[in-house]
């Protein structure tokens, strides 16, 4: 037999572990998966999304929930049933063009959620800051004592969702679009205001199939790499949302028979976008459709070797 | 009005019936040097402790000393001694036995002092704590609940309350309501303290009719030792949203240096009391800003004389960025207009443009020669110029910021244009004394003034560069006199200012910036800004990195320390090739600043110029972004840019900013300007004056003839025979290759 | 890697442009961004091109399949990561058509495959080859199926049999359309190779993991068979990505040569066979070879492939053209944008979400997104006047020509180049609908 030379590579960095109740995020010290380098056996968490406000929610992504997604409650629950190890909360309708949800209606659907599944859970608002600033600082309160992710905080927004996330030992999370310098300036801004190592994951913007996913695998990459190179800045949990697969056009469409199966097409869109992500970089992948999530739980597990 | 408690009054708040040592701890006294002041913040201190320890005696003797000392509404027992010491559980036997084993003050160095301080601090507190037992009046003066420092600690700590202000001693009556209002026009915490044996600030609030209460953003801490509440308010922030424990003291200092936001005003005669606690306030990162005659300490303590700067000094102090007030104006303002055509029969008044004198200046001056947010206007205002007029127009911005350096003038001066014109209705072109302005018929009609171009001026510098000012002064003239008695000077300073640039040279600098704006489509590529060569786009120069840098200390323009000169005439430094190596993840291990064919700079795909060797390996020619014909060399720019971009390193080949071309280190490993013998005509018109200029500071006045053009030649064997025919200086050189 | 200027120091800088360049330096530009070939100078001196070809030697070989213009090449990587450097040659996707088929059902079957074929940003996405799958056992079959595949499909195909004698047969029907030699293992491999030597063919290697696929490589190679695919039989998602890795990173950067070669999957069909297909894609993979491939598994893998393998440096760009959106009619709005083919995703989904029919205008802005446009000169009020001139929308509709909220200061030149009033729209592109709905109730 041949002698293939080694490959594996001289690390010197590691990912920040994040504890979220009994899952962990991170901890990687080589590229994902590579059980030759990569010393971690830990698949990415797969987080599922739940929404208070379906105004702006695909058709095709609510009918796969049985009609469980009216209640954000339920709706989390089944994604617990499903196999998501994690919750994604968005309040898209706490913009006052929407639902209006207040952010005691935003604690108590967290808090339920919480109390329901036993899950992790990532809370995210609107985008209008000063709204998602007192959502934040409400369901932050009232979830003192259990880790969750709290965002999305940016280079001109993020103090005070930071403070929250300090005050009450949750995580941050720090988007940046598509960027390896403004990522890890956010990073440098958090761990300047106070925010601690075990307090930030970043979201790096993980555009979805077709829409720039290219963009995002090598900057994914870049972040990886850098990290593992000694950049302490870097070194962080990477949160990666794939449910951008829904809004491609080409994925949803319904109009062109040759393009087969929608459901089974977006399915693939959203998985494909999630096997970008983990093989880049992703620790903790938030999905939309059940199925994909599924998909992308499974692959995790076998490139992991573990499930 | 209250009549101010006595001393023996305020002995029995604490349970005891005469104190000599309140008598002590309240004299005045003063302190014109360091150690003077040392030895009373000891001699306060011991005094104190003292106090402490008889008052907690009476206390145990009333309530039993198994009685737990500890504030109301709170979960940190007494706060100071929670965060600083780790003590979250006290009873008044542990406070005996803590005092008795506080050591007596030392007043030598400026460790002593802050050791006196604290021991005073927690002696303060201990004191206010022991008038809480079996208390039940609510609302008094004094210990701030947790409750409030949940609602508005957070909004203390991300800045959206953009700092607190303590306010200690006493001073005329007039003075208090104006730092009051102050502080509050600027959403400020204020943490006021009542005077002992006359009436203090609270009083003179209160006789001023300004509201205080927890829900007033005023916040009464009571007398005497009431100062220690501001603290324990302090530290409670820093334990509930800092994430510090109880006893962390390392990770408490350096948070508190950060945040919240505090400096102490202090103003009259000094007390033992307040020279102690001062030094507690020093632990706590919050400088004193004082008028009385202490000795200054850098970052510490500041002096100043002039009353009604006090709190503005005290935000320079301790760095607090003051929120952004909306602008208000009678027309739109948004970068939706910065587009607008401003045509001649829609306009109602004119200045500038070759059509009358003009000028506009930014400049730097001393804290005490302007008044921040002031907008002075000399000369007629917009309703009293009539219709068409061209008129002259003076626009002076002078601010003030302890961190300002004049080098930063130009480029805050170059704001101005769009923060002019994001105003409806109002167009600027030009800068310096070539400026041009001009204000429509509508905005006239809407009520516009000429102030509100000071506002928005003002506006413009205070958003942009609110981390580096700190005062800002506008001033719009009108008036023709005065224009012309001003312009003299800002001409001067003009001329100075590019007598500056012409002075800046990379060996006279002790850093370079990077700028990595261009990193998220060119990976390997970096840009090192020197003096004497700007960034390949153009758009940014030493100076603008430079204060770039100092708007965002972690954003894309870094300082890179030079190192170790490796080779001058190239332009190599040791400290520049290991920026360039680990932003390049180690692709690019040199790079050379001055020279084309050894380690060059990366190209990202910015450039405004490619500077490209001949075929012939004894010239290069240059081709700019706008020239989309053929070039000697064979290759169009765009081809060309397509070679070299995406951050490789192309020896031969190099991109670069047009101005570069004119700079004494263009190529200078090459041979510098003279290796030039072909670039586009367009170009070689823009550079125009500089290029002549340039030529003759070589010594080699006719280069501009010998460099050909497309209209000469645009291939390979033209451009030899026109070399050879003019005897173009490049061919007496080595080759370069 | 060579640059421009070490090969420029190698050419006879004679300026002759017998290589189809005006000058030396400009060939030699496009050698060192591996765009031209050293064989294109026919003046080269024997010296300089032993060491230009030793200096371009490829860490990993490039293999060919078929012939003239419709030839599927694979492999030439350069590097590990594509931010790097651009991955050369993208993955093909091959589809079976087995020896059993003959007639109309082989007919249908070639069209079935041939109708998988989709367009995306101006590209058309589609099976790259057929693997014709000797399951008959039947050499004859075989070779009668190959050569009536190659009457009906016009790409490359691939010849799928551990059977030398039927692989014999097929390439003397077909062995001139340079198909893919695939099936040779420990078993057969001397045999195999000799037959890809006869006939010029790429081989395809069945091996199973690194070891063993660098043990037949040498082999082949000793046998005469130099262009080679490694099949390193990965069985799953984790060796495929694991054992991939290790190949291409040995070959690329440890410069081993028995792995420097294109790397194949050989899998099923349904939704573990893309998969499969998908981690191959990314990591390294030069061919998959499918059973079969559904349309909604088809169009996403594509695009993801496409994504994988576009240059970083370079931008998808969509056409400089008018596309309605909604069926808009003679007073609905004008917007405009760049021919970033993100930005013009991005515009197109939050236009169609706000459901108002709109006439979006690209203009051509060399796939650079708006503000880097602007800046760089690219999208001036100018060249959008012009692109409406050439569409013709503004005779479309009396509706609103709204500018990008981001170059709001173009607005007063495009007014007067195009005679309208335009309205200043978002920065953002999500917020379009919301200003749509605005604009469009007013």
């Amino acid at each position: 037999m041949a002698e293939i030379p080694s490959v594996k590579e001289k690390y010197t960095g590691k990912i920040e572990e994040i504890v979220f109740g009994n899952c962990v995020a991170g901890g990687a010290d080589g590229m994902p998966f590579l059980s030759f380098e990569n010393t971690l056996k830990r698949r990415p968490m797969i987080a599922g999304e739940v929404v208070d406000d379906l105004t702006d929610y695909p058709e095709i992504a609510a009918e796969m929930f049985d009609g469980r997604q009216k209640d954000p409650v339920e709706w989390a629950n089944m994604w617990k049933e499903i196999g998501a190890d994690m919750i994604c909360m968005r309040f898209p309708g706490a913009a006052p063009d929407k639902k209006g949800t207040t952010p005691d209606a935003a604690v108590s659907i967290v808090k339920s959620i919480a109390e329901k599944t036993g899950l992790p859970i990532m809370v995210t608002g609107c985008g209008i800051p000063d709204i998602d600033n007192k959502l934040a600082e409400a369901v932050g309160g009232a979830m003192k004592g259990t880790k969750i992710i709290l965002g999305k905080t940016e280079e001109h927004e993020y103090k005070k969702i930071s403070a929250v996330c300090v005050s009450n030992g949750h995580a941050v999370l720090a988007f940046s679009n598509l960027d390896i310098n403004l990522a890890k300036q956010m990073n440098i801004l958090l761990t300047d205001f106070g925010v601690g190592r075990d307090g930030i994951t970043m979201d790096p913007l993980m555009a979805a199939l077709g829409m720039g996913l290219d963009y995002s695998y090598s900057v994914n990459e870049r972040i990886r790499l850098a990290a593992l190179s000694g950049d302490r800045m870097l070194q962080v949990p990477m949160v990666c949302d794939c449910t951008g697969a829904w809004d491609v056009g080409d994925a949803v469409s319904t109009d062109d028979p040759s393009l087969g199966d929608a459901k089974h097409r977006v399915a693939w869109w959203e998985a494909m976008t999630a096997l970008a992500a983990m093989l880049s970089g992703a620790d903790i992948l938030v999905m939309r459709g059940p199925g994909a999530a599924d998909m992308a739980r499974v692959y995790a597990e076998e490139l992991t070797g573990v499930s | 009005m209250s009549v101010p408690p006595t001393v023996d009054g305020t002995a029995s708040k604490y349970g005891i019936d005469s104190a000599e040592e309140i008598s002590f701890l309240l004299e005045k006294v003063k302190a014109p040097d360091v150690p003077s002041l040392l030895a009373l913040a000891a001699e306060g201190s011991d005094a104190l402790v003292s106090l402490a320890k008889r008052c907690v005696r009476a206390a145990s003797a009333k309530h039993g000393d198994n009685t737990i000392l500890e504030y109301p509404e709170t979960g940190y027992g007494v706060p100071s001694l929670y965060a600083w010491k780790g003590i979250e559980r006290l009873t008044l036997r542990d406070a005996t036995e803590l005092l008795d084993s506080l050591d007596p003050a030392k007043n030598v160095t400026l460790e002593d002092g802050l050791a006196a301080g604290e021991n005073a601090m927690y002696a303060a507190d201990i004191l206010e704590a022991i008038t809480y037992i079996g208390a039940e009046e609510a609302n008094r003066d004094g210990f701030i609940p947790d409750r409030v420092i949940r609602e508005l600690g957070l909004s203390l700590v991300d800045e959206t309350i953009p700092g607190a202000a303590v306010f200690l001693g006493d001073t005329e009556s007039g003075n208090v309501a104006r730092m009051a209002k102050d502080i509050q026009s600027k959403g400020m915490l204020g943490l006021v303290t009542s005077g002992t044996l006359s009436p203090g600030y609270a009083e003179k609030m209160r006789e001023n009719d300004i509201a205080m209460g927890l829900d007033r953003m005023m916040y009464p801490l009571g007398n005497f030792t009431g100062i220690v509440h501001a603290l324990n308010f302090d530290v409670r922030a820093a334990l509930t949203f800092g994430g510090v424990t109880s006893g962390d003291r390392e990770k408490l200092s350096s948070y508190l240096a950060k945040r919240p936001k505090v400096f102490v005003i202090k103003t009259g005669d000094l007390s033992r009391l307040e020279a102690s606690i001062a030094f507690a306030a020093l632990m706590h990162s919050a400088p004193i800003i004082t008028d009385s005659d202490l000795p200054e300490v850098p970052g510490a303590v500041k002096s100043t004389e002039d009353l009604e700067r006090m709190v503005q000094v005290g935000i320079e102090e301790r760095g607090i960025i003051v929120t952004l007030e909306p602008l208000d104006l009678p027309v739109g303002y948004g970068p939706s207009f910065e587009g607008e055509v401003l045509r001649k029969p829609d306009t109602y008044m004119e200045a500038g443009g070759g059509r009358s004198t003009a000028f506009e200046l930014l400049v730097s001056r001393n804290e005490g020669e302007i008044e921040d947010g002031r907008i002075l206007l000399i000369g007629k205002d917009l309703d009293k110029i009539s219709e068409g007029s061209v008129i002259p127009l003076a626009m002076i911005v002078e601010v003030y910021g302890r961190d300002m350096q004049s080098d930063l003038e130009p480029v805050m001066e170059r704001r101005f244009h769009s923060g002019i014109n994001f105003a409806e209705g109002i167009w600027h072109t030009g800068q310096r004394n070539s400026n041009w302005v001009r204000i429509s018929k509508k905005a006239a009609a809407k009520g516009f003034r000429m102030t509100d171009l000071g506002k928005m001026l003002m506006h413009t510098v205070r958003k942009e560069f609110g981390k580096i000012v700190t005062r800002i002064q506008v001033t719009v003239i009108t008036d023709p006199d005065e224009i012309e008695r001003r312009l003299p000077a800002a001409k001067e300073i003009y001329g100075a200012r590019d007598e500056r640039m012409r002075g800046l040279k990379d060996d006279l600098v002790d850093c370079f910036y990077t700028c990595a704006m261009c990193q998220s489509f060119a990976p390997g590529h970096i840009c090192i800004i020197s003096p004497e060569r700007l960034g390949l786009c153009g758009a940014i120069n030493w100076l603008d990195a430079k204060a770039g840098n100092e708007l965002a200390p972690s954003g894309p323009n870094m300082p890179v320390s030079m190192g170790v000169t490796l080779d001058s005439a190239k332009g190599e430094w040791s400290g520049v090739n290991e920026v360039v190596s680990s932003a390049s993840s180690g692709t690019v291990e040199r790079m050379c600043l001055y020279s084309l064919m050894d380690a060059p700079m990366t190209s990202c795909g910015c450039f405004e110029v490619i500077i490209a060797m001949t075929v012939d390996m004894q010239s290069v020619v240059l081709v700019d972004r706008d020239y989309l014909g053929m070039t000697p060399i064979g290759m169009k720019f765009s081809t060309l840019a397509g070679s070299i971009g995406g951050g490789r390193q192309t020896p031969g080949f190099m991109g670069v900013g047009r101005k570069y071309i004119t700079s004494e280190k263009f190529i200078a490993a090459e041979g510098g300007l003279p290796r030039v013998s072909w670039m586009p005509k367009r170009l070689k018109e823009m550079l125009g004056e500089e290029l002549g200029k340039r030529c003759q500071d070589l010594g080699i006045p006719d280069l501009m003839d010998k460099i050909a053009d497309e209209t000469i030649t645009d291939d390979a064997e033209g451009l030899m025979a026109w070399m050879a025919e003019v005897d173009h200086p490049a061919l007496h050189m080595e080759p370069l290759l | 890697m060579a640059t421009a200027i070490e090969y420029f120091k190698l050419l006879p800088k004679t300026n002759c442009k017998d290589c189809g360049q005006p000058t030396c330096l400009a060939f030699a530009m496009l050698l060192a961004n591996q765009k031209a070939k050293i064989e294109d100078c026919p003046h080269v001196s024997k010296e300089s091109k032993a060491v230009l070809s030793e200096s371009a030697a490829p860490l990993m070989r490039t293999v060919s399949v078929g012939t003239g213009g419709s030839a599927v090449e694979m492999g030439g990587e350069t590097v590990i990561y594509r931010h790097e450097r651009r991955f050369v040659n993208q993955t093909a996707y091959a589809l079976t058509v087995c020896d059993d088929l003959e007639g109309k059902a082989l007919e249908d079957r070639v069209n079935t495959v041939s109708a998988l074929s989709f367009e995306r940003v101006g590209m058309i996405f589609a099976a790259d080859m057929i693997s014709i799958k000797n399951v008959s056992g039947d050499p004859s079959r075989f070779a009668e199926t190959a050569k009536a595949v190659s009457a009906l499909w016009k790409k490359p195909f691939i010849l799928e049999t551990d059977d030398v004698s039927a692989m014999e047969k097929a390439l003397e029907a077909v062995g001139k359309l340079r198909p893919m030699i695939y099936g040779a293992g420990p078993g057969n491999l001397d045999r195999m190779a000799a037959l890809a030597k006869k006939h010029g063919c790429t081989l395809g290697i069945k091996a199973d993991g690194p070891e063993s696929a660098a043990d037949l490589s040498v082999k082949a190679k000793a046998a005469g068979a130099e262009d080679l695919v490694l099949d390193l039989g990965c069985p799953n998602l984790k060796r495929c990505l694991e054992d991939q890795t290790v190949a291409r990173r040995a070959a690329v950067k440890k410069k081993f040569k028995p792995l420097g070669y294109p790397l194949m999957n050989r899998v099923g069909c349904g939704e573990y066979a893309v998969a499969i297909a998908a981690v191959s894609t990314m990591k390294y993979g030069s061919l998959v070879i499918f059973d079969d491939l559904k349309n909604y598994e088809a169009l996403p893998l594509m695009t993801l492939r496409q994504n994988i393998y576009t240059d970083p440096q370079v931008p998808i760009q969509v056409k400089q053209a008018l596309y309605p959106i909604g069926n808009p009619g003679e007073h609905s709005p004008v917007m405009f944008t760049t021919n970033f083919s993100l930005t013009y995703f991005t515009v197109r989904a939050d236009i169609e979400k706000s459901r108002i029919p709109v006439w979006l205008q690209i203009v051509n802005t060399e796939g650079l997104s708006v503000l880097t446009a602007y800046a760089a000169g690219k999208f001036e009020p100018e060249k959008v006047a012009e692109a409406f001139e050439e569409s013709g929308v503004l005779s479309k509709t009396n509706g609103p020509v709204v500018v990008p909220g981001l170059v709001a200061r173009m607005s007063g030149k495009l007014e007067e180049a195009i005679g309208r009033k335009v309205i200043v729209g978002t920065n953002e592109s999500k917020h379009i609908p919301k200003h749509l709905k605005e604009i469009t109730s007013q």
